[in-house]
């Protein structure tokens, strides 16, 4: 997605006209296309080509949210969810920049490290989860846990990608000048890193809700993938499938603010790749 | 003795060259006593760059130079022939696999934060303004931050690039960035500069003024320039002394002295001796390069 940013001024007119525009037509129709496929939905299973148990009627699920909404029912358990996921990606945000520059400081503590790096990462985090609800018990702690361990990754690979200083003339103009290490890392290596460290924070969040969601399914007594076991369990279909549309929503609000965050710190990667569009 | 290995042929300026060919009128006070000190000796510097896998590459044959302090030198030679390698070894940027370099006054290595250096890419940070890429220098070295604003403004407007202050290196053309590095190498006021095809990117008229800007400073702050190019008469017209490079491998060919009068205008364009070094260092690379004949 692009927006619409400082240099359009700069452009030919006809590119200025034909991007605004593009801007202003590609949601319209995206929201026009997902209201579509809702209305089909509706007629679809109206008409009974569709069971209720696979599908009941979009209508029915608005109800349900409606209903969930005015009771108070649904905020509960989004913030429930979305507090541990907030908390938990905070932790491990923070943590995987720190290990990440610990790590890339020096190429014998990065050698050592690599293989368990690569060992953890190729292991499905999930799987740890019932793990840690042993230790950790039924409730927050372990889902802040879940979500931390399971947002890590992504993050601390990105970052010490980004740490490591690949253009050797940056390097080389840093050294010329007699820079310390911590400056060659909070005016160069760092700032170097801020692109990746948005891109594995944006991975990190979906992450994060997956983490969640897994945590509550093995046992929470909040939070959205709570609710939605136990509307399973009561067969309410259209209590699980309003669970979904919450969780789809949450996953795109959390998209949407990091990847506004993410233009916002890596201003000039986007001036850059809108130049060379 | 300052020249590289068979360059008997070479024109020589033993003594007292350097002071003689520095004569203009501003910068008369620098052309006595200390003037004649070095400010980098090159003794049998060497460079093979190793390979993960395969023989080693003899980029540079051991060279032996000197630069004097005050002097403008230029290194002309053609691509691949080790200049941009022997600028980075003269400024510590790049370890020497034989031999030594040293600072002229403290005889030890150039130090970090003395030199100003312009690398043949502009490398300017992407995140920064155009003035803070300008003012980076000072806050590496930890200069009054004040002075050094208004000195980058200044630098600026001598790069011509006066309202660009607040523009991204990416909203710059190549050439433009190029002088943004060139300021910034001159932000800490450094009596060294290495430059290494300064001005490749410049249209003609850019590069002239540029030329005559840099002419200047090296004039009146009897400034120490090591310069890399392509362009021998850009060569011919700024330096004290062409130092002639040749390829496969890397070596100082001629040590070629340019003894016209400062200030070289336009105007020096046109004295035949202008043209017998540039006639001379022409010969030189087609030789090299071309026919192979020299040893
Ligand atoms: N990091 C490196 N590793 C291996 N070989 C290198 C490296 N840098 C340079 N070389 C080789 O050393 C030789 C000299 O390179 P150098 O960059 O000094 O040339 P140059 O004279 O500056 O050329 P140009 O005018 O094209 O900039 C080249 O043949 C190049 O292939
Ligand atoms: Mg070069």
């Amino acid at each position: 997605m692009t927006t619409v940013s400082v240099d359009e001024k700069s452009l030919p007119a006809a590119d200025k006209n034909h991007s605004g525009l593009a801007f202003r037509i590609e949601p319209v129709v995206s929201v026009a296309l997902a209201a579509a496929l809702v209305g089909f939905l509706e007629y679809a299973t109206r008409a009974g080509w569709i069971s209720d148990i696979v599908l009941p009627r979009p209508s029915r699920v608005a109800w349900v949210l409606v209903d969930g909404f005015s009771t108070g029912f649904f905020q509960q358990h989004i913030i429930s969810t979305l507090s541990s996921l907030a908390l938990g990606f905070v932790c491990a945000f923070l943590a995987a920049v720190v290990v990440a520059s610990v790590l890339t400081s020096s190429q014998f503590l990065e050698r050592v490290f690599l293989p368990f790096i690569v060992a953890f990462q190729s292991l499905p985090k999930v799987a740890i989860a019932p793990l840690i609800v042993l230790w950790l018990g039924f409730g927050d702690l372990s889902k802040v846990t879940i979500v931390a361990i399971v947002c890590f990754f992504p993050i601390m690979v990105n970052t010490m990608q980004g740490l490591r200083v690949r253009d050797r003339d940056h390097y080389d103009l840093f050294r010329s000048l007699g820079a310390k290490p911590h400056q060659m890392f909070f005016r160069m290596r760092l700032p170097h890193a801020v692109p990746f460290i948005s891109a594995g924070a944006q991975i990190g969040v979906i992450f994060a809700l997956i983490g969640a969601v897994v945590a509550e399914f093995l046992g929470a007594n909040s939070g959205l993938g709570f609710a939605l076991i136990q509307a399973k369990a009561q067969f309410d279909v259209p209590g699980v499938y309003a669970c979904l549309v919450l969780l789809m929503a949450v996953g795109l609000l959390l998209h949407f603010i990091t990847s506004l965050v993410e233009r916002r710190i890596s201003f000039w990667l986007h001036d850059q790749s809108r130049i060379q569009i | 003795m300052r020249d590289g290995p068979g360059l008997s042929e070479s024109i020589m300026n033993t003594s007292n060259a350097p002071v003689t060919t520095i004569d203009g009128g501003t910068h008369a006070q620098f052309a006595t006593g200390m003037r004649c000190a070095s400010a980098l000796t090159i003794q049998g510097a060497c460079k093979t760059y190793k390979r993960p896998n395969g023989p080693q590459f003899l980029a540079l044959t051991p060279v032996d130079a000197e630069v004097r302090e005050g002097e403008f030198v230029s290194l002309v030679g053609p691509s691949g022939c080790g200049k941009t390698t022997l600028l980075k070894m003269c400024s510590g940027l790049m370890s020497l696999s034989g031999g030594k370099i040293v600072h002229g006054r403290t005889g030890q290595k150039v130090q970090p934060g003395s030199y100003g250096f312009v690398f043949q890419v502009p490398a300017l940070l992407p995140w920064l303004t155009v003035f803070n890429n300008v003012l980076l220098p000072a806050r590496i070295l930890g200069l009054p931050i004040k002075e050094a604003k208004d000195r980058a403004a200044l630098l600026l407007d001598m790069v011509g690039l006066g309202n660009a202050h607040q523009k991204r290196p990416s909203e710059l053309s190549g050439g433009m960035q190029q002088r943004v590095s060139l300021a910034r190498a001159l932000l800490h006021d450094p009596d060294l500069l290495f430059m290494d095809e300064p001005f490749g990117a410049l249209d003609a008229m850019t590069r002239a003024d540029l030329n005559m800007e840099l002419q200047r400073l090296h004039m009146s702050q009897g400034k120490t320039v090591l310069f890399v190019t392509h362009d021998i008469e850009e060569a011919t017209l700024l330096s004290d002394r062409i130092l002639v490079m040749s390829a496969n491998p890397g070596r100082i060919v001629a040590d070629i002295p340019v003894k016209l009068p400062r200030p070289r205008g336009l105007a020096a364009k046109k004295d035949p001796q202008f043209y017998a070094v540039v006639e001379r260092i022409h010969q030189l690379l087609d030789k090299r390069t071309v026919g192979r004949l020299v040893p």
